[in-house]
C-alpha cells in the first residue's frame, strides 16, 4: 500500500483515539476549553490530510461535519450533551471502521458515501439551531476595514479593470481573496495549497512572496512565509465555510459594479454600497493573536518530531528474533568453554573464551533490555477503550457506574497488551452486567447509587497485574455450587468439599459458562471460560475473589514479556525440559525416599511444615524409561501452578537461563503438555512444560 | 520516492511524482544543496504541499515542466505584474 496511505491510516488513528478520549474527559468537565480545542482540532487533522486522497471524501466530508460542531462549541453557541456526545463518538467509530478497511482493501466500503451523509444529516440537524443566533452578531461588526482588506479592494479594482460587463452581472459574484496564511501553520497540519484546492479553479490566483529570501542554507522550509491572492468564482459563503478555521488569515472583496464606480478609496463608496463589502470580509479584520493551545500544539509537535519515529512493527518483530536467535547462539558459548577445557584440553583458550563469553554475555543482555523496551507499550493502551465502553454499556443497562483507572503507565510487551484486552473487556462487560446493581437496588442495599468499577495494573516480580474491582453484589458461592452440579462441572462430593474461595472460580471451568445462562445466573457468565484459555495459553493466571454483598475483584496475572523466557532446566530420564522460573518457588536437591509421606496412594511431600501432592515429572509425560515409584535419591522442583503449589519429582535440576521460546509445529503442536521449544547451546533441543497441563493430566489420572 | 533526482542530464532534472507532502521538504532542500543548478520537472506531480512548492518558488528553481492544470500555472509560473494579471484571467470558469 502507498506509504502515504500508511501514514495517513497511523496518525488519523492516534487522532481519533484522542478525540474519543477528550470526549469522554468532556463530559465530566463540559468547559474545559483545552478539551474543547483539542478535539476540535483532532477532527479539524483528520479532514485536513484526508482531504490529500480524494478518494477517501466521505471521511472529509464527515469530520468536516463534526468539526463545525466542535466549532460552535468552541464558539459557546452550544453545550456538548449526552446526544451530541453519542453522535461525535459515532463519528469516530465510522470513521475507525473505514480506516480498517481502508487497511484491507486499499479503499472505502461501497456504502460509505451513504453512511456519512445519514452522520452528516444527523450532525446538520444538530447544528442548524445554533448557527441562526450568532449570524446576527458576526454582521454587526462595525469595524472599519484593515489595511489588506483596502489593498486587497485596490488590487481587485486594477485586475479587474477591463472586465466584460457581463462578468459584474453573475448571479454569484466573483470575489477577490488575499490568503495570509499563518507562519506556523504547517505545524498545525495545514497545507494552505490542499486548502487553495477546495476551491473552484481559480480566474487568477498569485503566490506572493516576502521581498528578501535568505539564502538556501539560511532557509526555514518549515516556516510558512507565502500568501496567495486571487479572484474565484464562488460565493462568500462558501469561501468562508473552506476557510472558518482561521478567518483571521483571509480577507474577501466581491467583485461588483458597486467595487468599480470607485477609483480609489479615497473617495469612499456611499454606506449602502460599502456594507456589502464589508459584510463579505467582517472577520477578516480583526488580527487575533494565535491563541495558546495554537501554540502549545506546535511546540508538541516539534519535540515529538525529534523524540519519535514511527518504525514499521515488522522491523522490531524482526529485530526481537535476531536478539532471540543471538542470546540462543550466546548460550552455546559456555558450552564450548567447557568443551575446549574437558575435551580439547586447551585450558588458556578455554579462559580466553570464557572471558570473551562474559563481554558478550553483557552486551546481549543489554542489546535484550532495549529490544524489550522497544515493544513495552503502557497498559493505557489496553485500557483506553474502557471509559467508552463502560459509558455506552452502563446507559445501555440503566445503571451509574463510575470508572476509575490506576496504573495506566505500567509497561508490558506490546504482545502481553494486546493480549490482556479481549480478557479485559469480557471481565469489565460481566462486572457491568452482573455485579454492579441497578441504582434502585444499590440504594435498597444501603449503597451509593453510583457503583465503581476499578481498573488497576501494577507490576509484580517479572508479571504485570490487572484487577478488575467492583463494588456490586459479589458471587453467591451457594448459586455457583448448584450450578455446577446441575452443569455436572463437579460430583456433589468434590463440591462440598471445596472451600467457598474455590468454588467462585469454578466460574472459569470450561463447561461451566455458556451464552444461555447469562441471564439467570447471578455471578460471572459468558465467556470467563474464554479469559481462562487465553490467560493460559500465555503463561498466567486468572482467580477472582468476591464477598457477597460487596463486590468482587478479578486478578489476572501475565508475564511482562512473551518473547524472552527465563527458565529453570531439568533433566527427567536423560531429556531437558524448561521450566518457566515464573511458575518456580523453590528447588530440592538431593532428597531421600524416606521423605515422601503417602496420602492413600497418593505421593506428598512435606516442605517446612506442610504437606504439597508429588508428582513424577517423568509420569506425567508418560516417559517409558520413568521410574516405576520415585528413585533412592531425588531433586524435587516446587512449582505453583493455579494457585496451587505442588512439588514436582526431577532427576536433576541444571541452570537457569533466558531462552527465546518458539511456537510447536505440527503434531507436537497438538500435544498441550508443551509450550514451545527452544534450541540450547549444544545444539540440542529443549521443551517448554505446560506445567498447568501436566498437573492436570495428574489430577485426573 | 515522490522526488527522484537525474544527476546525468545537464542541467541535472529533480522529479516530482505523485503527492508530494511536507516530508520532502528536507529531501528538496538537499537536492539543491547538492545539484544548485538543477531544474524540477513536475510532470508527475498530483499534490505538492505549500512547504515544497515555497521552497521551489523562494529558492527561484527554473521549473522545466508544470503539473497539470491552471491552478499550478497561477502558484508556479514567475508572477504576474498586475498589467499582466488582467490579460491572464481567465474568462470561462
Amino acid at each position: 500500500m502507498n506509504t502515504l496511505v500508511l501514514q495517513f491510516i497511523a496518525e488519523a488513528r492516534d487522532y481519533l483515539d484522542e478525540a474519543a478520549r477528550g470526549l469522554l474527559a468532556l463530559e465530566q468537565s463540559a468547559h474545559d476549553a483545552s478539551l474543547i480545542n483539542s478535539i476540535f482540532r483532532n477532527f479539524h487533522t483528520i479532514k485536513g490530510t484526508s482531504g490529500i486522497f480524494p478518494e477517501f471524501a466521505p471521511i472529509t466530508r464527515l469530520t468536516h461535519g463534526a468539526e463545525d460542531l466542535m466549532d460552535q462549541v468552541r464558539n459557546g453557541q452550544r453545550e456538548l450533551d449526552t446526544g451530541s456526545v453519542d453522535l461525535l463518538l459515532g463519528v469516530l467509530d465510522q470513521v475507525g471502521a473505514w480506516l480498517a478497511c481502508i487497511e484491507d482493501h486499499e479503499e472505502l466500503p461501497p456504502g460509505a458515501e451513504q453512511e456519512g451523509s445519514a452522520l452528516r444529516e444527523r450532525l446538520q440537524q444538530l447544528l442548524q439551531p445554533a448557527d441562526e443566533a450568532p449570524a446576527t452578531a458576526e454582521t454587526t461588526s462595525s469595524e472599519p476595514p484593515d489595511e489588506a482588506f483596502i489593498e486587497l479592494q485596490d488590487w481587485a479594482r486594477s485586475v479587474t479593470q477591463d472586465w466584460p460587463t457581463e462578468m459584474l452581472t453573475l448571479e454569484t459574484p466573483a470575489v477577490a481573496f488575499w490568503y495570509r496564511p499563518e507562519e506556523s501553520c504547517f505545524f498545525l497540519g495545514d497545507d494552505p495549497v490542499n486548502l487553495l484546492r477546495q476551491l473552484p479553479e481559480p480566474m487568477l490566483l498569485e503566490l506572493l512572496l516576502p521581498e528578501t529570501v535568505p539564502p538556501l542554507e539560511e532557509l526555514d522550509p518549515f516556516t510558512c512565509v507565502v500568501s496567495f491572492r486571487g479572484v474565484v468564482v464562488e460565493s462568500v459563503e462558501r469561501i468562508r465555510s473552506i476557510f472558518q478555521y482561521i478567518p483571521d488569515q483571509i480577507s474577501m472583496v466581491p467583485i461588483t459594479p458597486a467595487l468599480l464606480l470607485e477609483k480609489s478609496v479615497a473617495e469612499p463608496l456611499v454606506p449602502e454600497q460599502l456594507e456589502p463589502l464589508w459584510t463579505a470580509a467582517p472577520a477578516s479584520q480583526q488580527q487575533q493573536p494565535p491563541d495558546e493551545p495554537k501554540a502549545a500544539a506546535q511546540d508538541q509537535k516539534k519535540g515529538a518530531a525529534t523524540s519519535f519515529i514511527r518504525v514499521d512493527q515488522r522491523l522490531v518483530n524482526q529485530f526481537m528474533d535476531l536478539v532471540g536467535e543471538l542470546l540462543v547462539a550466546r548460550n552455546a558459548l559456555p558450552y564450548l568453554c567447557q568443551r575446549a577445557e574437558t575435551v580439547y584440553r586447551v585450558p588458556q583458550l578455554a579462559a580466553e573464551l570464557d572471558g570473551k563469553a562474559d563481554t558478550i554475555s553483557q552486551i546481549v543482555s543489554s542489546l535484550q533490555d532495549v529490544a524489550l523496551e522497544m515493544r513495552m507499550l503502557p497498559v493505557a493502551k489496553a485500557f483506553e477503550r474502557f471509559p467508552r465502553l463502560v459509558r455506552d454499556i452502563s446507559n445501555k443497562l440503566g445503571k451509574k457506574v463510575n470508572l476509575v483507572m490506576e496504573g495506566e503507565e505500567t509497561r508490558a510487551d506490546k504482545d502481553v497488551i494486546e493480549a490482556l484486552s479481549e480478557p479485559l473487556i469480557h471481565m469489565v462487560r460481566n462486572s457491568l452486567d452482573h455485579g454492579v446493581e441497578q441504582p434502585a437496588e444499590r440504594t435498597a442495599a444501603g449503597k451509593q447509587p453510583e457503583g465503581t468499577i476499578h481498573l488497576r495494573a501494577f507490576q509484580e516480580t517479572g508479571s504485570i497485574v490487572v484487577e478488575i474491582v467492583d463494588d456490586g453484589k459479589g458471587i453467591d458461592p451457594a448459586r455457583i455450587r448448584a450450578k455446577a452440579a446441575e452443569k455436572g462441572v463437579a460430583t456433589p462430593e468434590t463440591l462440598a468439599a471445596m472451600s467457598d474461595d474455590e468454588v467462585i472460580q469454578l466460574i472459569f471451568a470450561p463447561n461451566f459458562s455458556t451464552a444461555d445462562q447469562i441471564s439467570d445466573l447471578s455471578g460471572r457468565g459468558v465467556g470467563m471460560d474464554a479469559v481462562q484459555t487465553m490467560v493460559t495459553t500465555f503463561n498466567g493466571t486468572v482467580r477472582v475473589s468476591s464477598l457477597l454483598g460487596k463486590g468482587s475483584t478479578v486478578r489476572l496475572t501475565l508475564p511482562l514479556s512473551m518473547a524472552i523466557t527465563r527458565l529453570l532446566t531439568v533433566k527427567e530420564c536423560g531429556c531437558t525440559f524448561g521450566i518457566p522460573a515464573n511458575d518456580l518457588l523453590e528447588t530440592l536437591g538431593d532428597l531421600p525416599l524416606s521423605s515422601i509421606t503417602t496420602l492413600g496412594t497418593a505421593p506428598g511431600l512435606r516442605v517446612r511444615g506442610e504437606l504439597l501432592p508429588l508428582y513424577s515429572l517423568g509420569r506425567q509425560l508418560a516417559i517409558p524409561q520413568s521410574h516405576a515409584w520415585f528413585p533412592e535419591r531425588f531433586s524435587a522442583v516446587v512449582v505453583k501452578v493455579r494457585g496451587e503449589t505442588v512439588a514436582l519429582a526431577v532427576d536433576e535440576f541444571c541452570d537457569i537461563i533466558d531462552a527465546v521460546m518458539k511456537p510447536l509445529a505440527g503434531m507436537l503442536a497438538k500435544n498441550s503438555f508443551y509450550g514451545g521449544s527452544t534450541i540450547l547451546g549444544d545444539g540440542s533441543i529443549m521443551l517448554l512444560l505446560n506445567l498447568p497441563q501436566v498437573i492436570d493430566y495428574a489430577a485426573e489420572t | 520516492m515522490p522526488l527522484r533526482l537525474d544527476s546525468q542530464t545537464t542541467p541535472p532534472v529533480l522529479y516530482f511524482e505523485g503527492v508530494v507532502t511536507i516530508e520532502e521538504t528536507d529531501q528538496l532542500l538537499e537536492a539543491l544543496k547538492e545539484q544548485p543548478g538543477l531544474c524540477a520537472d513536475l510532470s508527475g506531480c498530483e499534490h505538492l504541499h505549500t512547504a515544497p512548492l515555497q521552497a521551489l518558488k523562494l529558492l527561484k528553481v527554473p521549473i522545466s515542466t508544470l503539473p497539470h492544470g491552471n491552478f499550478w500555472k497561477f502558484c508556479l509560473d514567475p508572477s504576474p505584474t498586475p498589467a499582466e494579471c488582467s490579460q491572464r484571467l481567465i474568462f470561462d470558469p
